[in-house]
């Protein structure tokens, strides 16, 4: 029949069927045949990861528009001066309570805040104001606190940095920059 | 109507179709990660046009599955497994007795 016109019965290490197991002899494979089918449905599985590649990319696109929906990060006033005494640091949560940010004087004429959230796996960053960077204990990073750009360890994208605006003896956050290098 | 392929044939082009699907999630993998990347640093015009891209791979990914599937249906063979036409003295899924084996080798169709 011209159905049957690719039928063949191979076997696994290419020998002949005489010189192969009795076992295999009595129940003989069609290995090429295995061969395709599991290429086929491998090829099946690879489409569905694709499918779960794309859908991960719509995820990142709505929350993209979301964050766009909600609009500019509101002005609040975190701190006053006198809170902050120089070499010191104060904890403050913004724009949202369960965000948590760094205030740091490092001298008497700066003043910088970033979020504490460590850009590799979210772990709270904690300052070393004589070594001059901000440390993860989690995994070793390392952040400068100049910059909050990272220095060492897994992290490879900056602190975000809350911008400030100092009006008499009050420090208000105005707004957050995300950064990438 | 769709020309029937060989099965050595069909091996070739499901080994290139596999080849290029796998081609083309890594490009998704590599994809996703760099729009997660741009999305936590805040640049909001990446992820839009990065998922139009990975849609579209999907798209060609489907539609090089559905080539495969429509090829087998062309031969006959939806399920890529034996039809009953195959062999009828079969051992096990997909398989020959010796006899049945003894006959193709003496050039006698089964």
């Amino acid at each position: 029949m011209d159905e049957d016109r690719d039928y063949q019965s191979g076997t696994p290490d290419g020998r002949p069927h005489d010189v192969q197991p009795r076992w295999r002899q009595d129940f003989p494979i069609d290995t090429p045949q295995d061969n395709y089918v599991a290429r086929r449905e491998f090829a099946k599985f690879l489409v569905l990861i694709s499918g779960a590649f794309a859908f991960g990319q719509m995820w990142i696109a709505w929350e993209n528009w979301r964050r766009a929906r909600r609009g500019e990060v509101p002005v609040r006033q975190i701190a006053t001066l006198d809170q902050v005494p120089v070499g010191g640091s104060l904890v403050f949560h913004y724009p949202e309570e369960d965000e948590p940010c760094l205030l740091l004087r490092p001298d008497d004429r700066t003043l910088l805040a970033y979020s504490q959230k460590c850009t590799h796996l979210s772990c709270p960053v904690v300052p070393e104001m004589e070594e001059g960077r901000l440390a993860c204990p989690c995994h070793h990073g390392y952040f400068s606190l100049s910059e909050g750009r990272p220095l060492a360890g897994p992290p490879r994208r900056p602190l975000p940095k809350v911008t400030l605006q100092v009006r008499g003896n009050a420090v208000y956050a105005t707004g957050i920059e995300l950064r990438t290098v | 109507m769709r020309k029937r392929f060989t099965r050595p044939q069909k091996m070739v082009i499901v080994t290139g179709i596999l080849s290029i699907v796998f081609v083309i999630d890594i490009l998704q993998l590599w994809l996703v990660t760099a729009t997660m990347n741009s999305y936590l640093g805040g640049d909001s015009g990446v992820p839009v046009p990065a998922a139009l891209f990975s849609l579209v791979c999907l798209g060609l990914n489907v539609g090089l599955l559905k080539f495969l599937y429509d090829l087998d249906r062309a031969s006959g063979d939806p399920s890529g497994t034996r039809e009953p036409s195959a062999p009828p003295a079969t051992a096990g899924a997909g398989g020959t007795t010796t006899a049945a084996r003894q006959q193709q080798r003496e050039g006698v169709r089964p």
